[in-house]
């Protein structure tokens, strides 16, 4: 049975001559390359019987042909020259051979030199593609209506936002910033002719790379388990919540909107406090689905968030957790929402001042199956003026 | 617009151009023809010639003019030509200008 050992690779790939060096070192006590992997510079080895192995990288070719990929064109000028493909690694090619006769793969300084200027232009134009990527996501973190999250305890489920963002950053975006301006520097070192210095910038980036993920993944996790742990917070869809664990209480019931908080009305006030990471449509199980969203009802100035659904189980479901959990449902005599049917059932009830509408009725969405609405208002004025009415 | 041409070729560039101004070539006879040529002086390697090649298409001193299986086929265009010649001249005039200094002659 072959053993495989792993080790990280003490060079940054672009350094093509250290790199290989390194590799045919290993290769002379033994350890045959199996896999590069650029994620974390780590390589596999298969040990084995000592072998004079030589390896080469080049950048991986551009592909501008229609008639016949770069690449294709490019092994096939190796391989009569005695090197064989072995694999890609992300912009780069990597080859071996075990004739000792094959020349190398670069001969000249300046075709060397242009190989890596095609490659720092890729890396360029990378981390100027990859910036407002990481913009966007920082503007949701910081745009959304967390302050409702934060004042209702799940502090911990922003943190962990915070830490997907904050692993992207250290796992992604910086080691790629840093490599392309360690590949910049590196690139002007070769075309003075001067010898590379990439070891020491390869250690301090390596480390970035390495603490930054261990740190970032933990985080996240743990975040999670504490998001978990949080007071128990009333699911009305069970247990298989979907990510971020966060029931949708959290999301939809807790931020109950005070006309007082704002100047403007409750319906632009909800809209502009709404997290453009809360997902619209909650998919349960068997295609089932809930679809959230928000309304203003002119009759009674409710600002109502519905959920409908088009199966019976999943309304009942969510009715019948409302009721083992001890909230109070009544029949309604009158209906503040007008939705211009006569055959509309629906219950209500109260929680925490709030008040909450299941209507029911048959084929409201053009289909064969039922439609049931679920509805919370979400002024707690107005809801506590109504239920008190419906109460009476 | 025309493209500045390459200030200097190097000597794989030149050796290629020089191979290329025999006739088309794929890359593989390319090397050969260089190996061969040089009488195995000159010895470019793959990812070397590659370079080039993808250099010299995009500068439009050679084209693509055939595809069988893995190897393309190329053909120097009259502005590679143009360069090759120029190239030629130049070394030329290094040459003359090298014997003139030290008295060299040719005889």
């Amino acid at each position: 049975m072959t053993k495989t050992v792993h080790r990280f690779a003490p060079y940054p790939i672009y350094d093509f001559e250290e790199t290989t060096k390194w590799l045919e070192e290993m290769a002379a006590n033994g350890y045959i390359l199996k896999k590069y992997r650029t994620f974390l510079r780590t390589a596999s080895f298969t040990k084995g019987a000592p072998q004079n192995i030589r390896y080469g990288i080049t950048p991986k070719p551009k592909s501008i042909h229609r008639s016949l990929s770069s690449l294709e064109e490019l092994t096939a000028i190796c391989e009569a020259q005695g090197w064989h493909y072995m694999e890609k690694i992300e912009n780069y090619c990597l080859f071996n051979t075990t004739d000792p006769q094959a020349p190398d793969l670069f001969t000249d300084q300046e075709s060397y030199l242009q190989s890596l200027k095609t490659i720092l232009k890729k890396q360029y134009r990378s981390v100027l593609l990859l910036l407002p990527c990481l913009l966007v996501y920082m503007y949701i973190l910081c745009s959304s209506n967390w302050y409702y999250i934060i004042k209702n305890g799940n502090f911990f489920l922003l943190l962990s936002h915070w830490m997907i963002f904050i692993e992207l950053l250290f796992t992604s975006y910086i080691p790629f910033l840093m490599e392309t301006f360690y590949l910049r520097k590196y690139v002007k070192t070769v075309e003075k002719g001067e010898p590379a210095k990439s070891s020491k910038f390869h250690k301090t980036l390596h480390k970035i790379t390495v603490w930054g993920a261990v740190f970032a993944v933990l985080s996240v996790y743990i975040c999670l388990l504490f998001s978990f742990k949080q007071p128990a917070i009333q699911s009305i869809a069970g247990a298989s919540e979907p990510f971020p664990f966060a029931s949708i209480q959290d999301y939809y019931l807790q931020p109950v909107i005070s006309k007082k908080d704002s100047d403007d009305n409750a319906v632009n006030y909800y809209k502009k406090t709404r997290s453009p990471l809360m997902p619209v449509i909650f998919d349960y199980q068997e295609n089932a689905s809930v679809h959230f969203a928000d309304d203003v009802t002119d009759d009674c100035q409710l600002n109502v968030t519905y959920v409908e659904t088009n199966y019976d189980w999943l309304a009942e479901s969510i009715l019948n957790d409302f009721k083992k959990n001890n909230q109070i449902f009544f029949s309604a005599v009158c209906q503040p929402l007008d939705i211009g049917e006569d055959d509309i059932e629906t219950y209500y009830f109260i929680k925490n001042n709030v008040l909450y509408l299941l209507q029911r009725k048959d084929n409201i969405i053009v289909s064969s199956s039922l439609t049931y609405y679920l509805q919370y208002a979400l002024d707690p004025e107005e809801t506590a003026r109504i239920s008190a009415q419906h109460l009476k | 617009m025309p493209k500045k041409p390459l200030d200097t070729l190097t000597e794989p560039m030149f050796y290629v151009l020089m191979a290329l101004a025999e006739g088309p070539l794929c890359g593989i006879d390319i090397a050969e023809f260089i190996r061969q040529r040089s009488q195995g002086q000159v010895n470019i390697g793959p990812a070397t010639l590659y370079t080039i090649l993808a250099k010299f298409e995009k500068e439009t001193y050679i084209k693509e003019i055939m595809v069988e299986g893995r190897k393309r086929t190329y053909q120097i265009t009259d502005r590679g030509l143009t360069a090759y010649q120029q190239e030629i001249t130049r070394l030329q005039r290094c040459l003359n200008d090298a014997h003139m200094k030290g008295g060299i002659s040719n005889d």
